[in-house]
C-alpha cells in the first residue's frame, strides 16, 4: 500500500532515506502500545462485540470475562454521562454576543 | 447521535430545518441543535480528554466554530460536527502529550490495604483513565466510541470514513493494551 511519508527526520531529503528498521517500519500505533504478551479471548471479544456467545466458552476464559465484565460496568456508567448544564448556556450566550 | 442502522432521515431533515432557521436569522434555533447532540459528544470528549473540564472546553469551542461555518454543512450535521469536536479532541491530545507523564511512569502503589479495596470501583475509574491515556488516539478514539459511547461499528464507520473490520481491529487492539496495562491490578 503507498503511503505518504510523514517521517520529520526526512524532512526536506531528496535523497532515497535509509532502510528502516522493522520496529521503525511500524504504523505509529504499532510502536505506541507494543503488541500484548496476553491476548483476549475471542469469545470474550465477540461478547463485548454484542454477539451471541455461549455461557460455556465465557467461562472456559473466567478471568479475561471477569476482567471485561468490570471495565464493562465502568463504561456503562459513563454512558449515562450528560452535558453540564452551564455548558450549553455558555455556548448560546457566547453566540449571541458575536 | 443518529445511528444510520435506524431510519433516521426525519431527524437528518429536522437538522437542516433548524440549520436553515439559524441561517435565516434566529440564532437561538441553534440550541435545538447543541440539545440534541451535546452529550454524545460530551461523552465523547471526557473518553478521549479523561477530564470533564477539558472536555466542556472542546464541546463549547466545538459548537461555537460551527455555529460560524454553519452554512457548509453538507450532509448530515451530527456526523459533521462530530468531526468538529473529534479534531479538537485529537488537537488536544497533541498539545498535552509534551508533558504527558505515561501510565507506566505514574503507576505507583495505590496504598490499599486489602484486594477489596484495590477493587473499588473509584480506582477502576482512575486506572482505566490512565490506561486509555497510554493508548494511541486512534485505538482510544475506537474504543471511547464502541464502549463509552456505545455505537455500532457501522455508525462508527459512518462517521469515521473508515471501515468496520478496520474498527473492528482497533478496538480488539485497544482491549489488548488495556487488558495488558490493567491486568496485573485486576486479574
Amino acid at each position: 500500500m503507498m503511503m505518504d511519508n510523514l517521517e520529520p527526520r526526512d524532512a526536506g531529503r531528496t535523497e532515497p532515506a535509509a532502510p528502516r528498521t522493522p520496529s521503525e517500519q511500524a504504523p505509529m500505533t504499532d510502536r505506541e502500545v507494543p503488541l500484548s504478551a496476553h491476548h483476549t479471548a475471542e469469545a470474550v471479544h465477540a461478547w463485548l462485540d454484542g454477539e451471541a456467545v455461549s455461557e460455556e466458552a465465557l467461562q472456559a476464559s473466567a478471568k479475561d470475562y471477569a476482567f471485561w465484565q468490570r471495565v464493562e460496568a465502568e463504561t456503562q456508567q459513563r454512558r449515562r454521562m450528560q452535558t453540564p448544564t452551564y455548558v450549553t448556556a455558555q455556548i448560546m450566550s457566547a453566540i449571541s454576543k458575536r | 447521535m443518529t445511528n444510520p442502522l435506524d431510519p433516521q432521515e426525519p431527524l437528518v431533515d429536522a437538522d437542516q430545518a433548524i440549520i436553515d432557521r439559524v441561517l435565516a436569522g434566529e440564532p437561538g434555533a441553534f440550541s435545538i441543535l447543541v440539545t440534541r447532540y451535546s452529550d454524545a459528544l460530551y461523552r465523547h470528549a471526557v473518553g478521549m480528554t479523561g477530564s470533564p473540564d477539558d472536555a466542556a472546553d472542546i464541546l463549547q469551542n466545538s459548537f461555537i466554530k460551527a455555529y460560524h461555518h454553519l452554512g457548509e454543512v453538507r450532509g448530515r450535521f451530527d456526523a459533521w460536527v462530530f468531526r468538529i469536536v473529534a479534531n479538537g479532541c485529537k488537537d488536544w491530545l497533541k498539545n498535552i502529550r509534551r508533558t504527558h507523564v505515561s501510565y507506566e511512569e505514574d503507576d505507583q502503589p495505590s496504598g490499599y490495604e486489602t484486594p477489596e479495596e484495590e477493587l473499588d470501583r473509584g480506582e477502576l475509574r482512575g486506572d482505566l483513565d490512565g490506561a486509555l491515556a497510554a493508548l494511541p488516539a486512534s485505538l482510544r478514539e475506537a474504543f471511547v466510541m464502541k464502549h463509552v459511547e456505545g455505537r455500532s461499528y457501522e455508525e462508527m464507520a459512518d462517521l469515521l470514513g473508515t471501515s468496520v473490520g478496520a474498527l473492528k481491529m482497533r478496538v480488539h487492539r485497544a482491549r489488548e493494551a488495556l487488558q495488558r496495562l490493567l491486568e496485573d491490578r485486576y486479574q
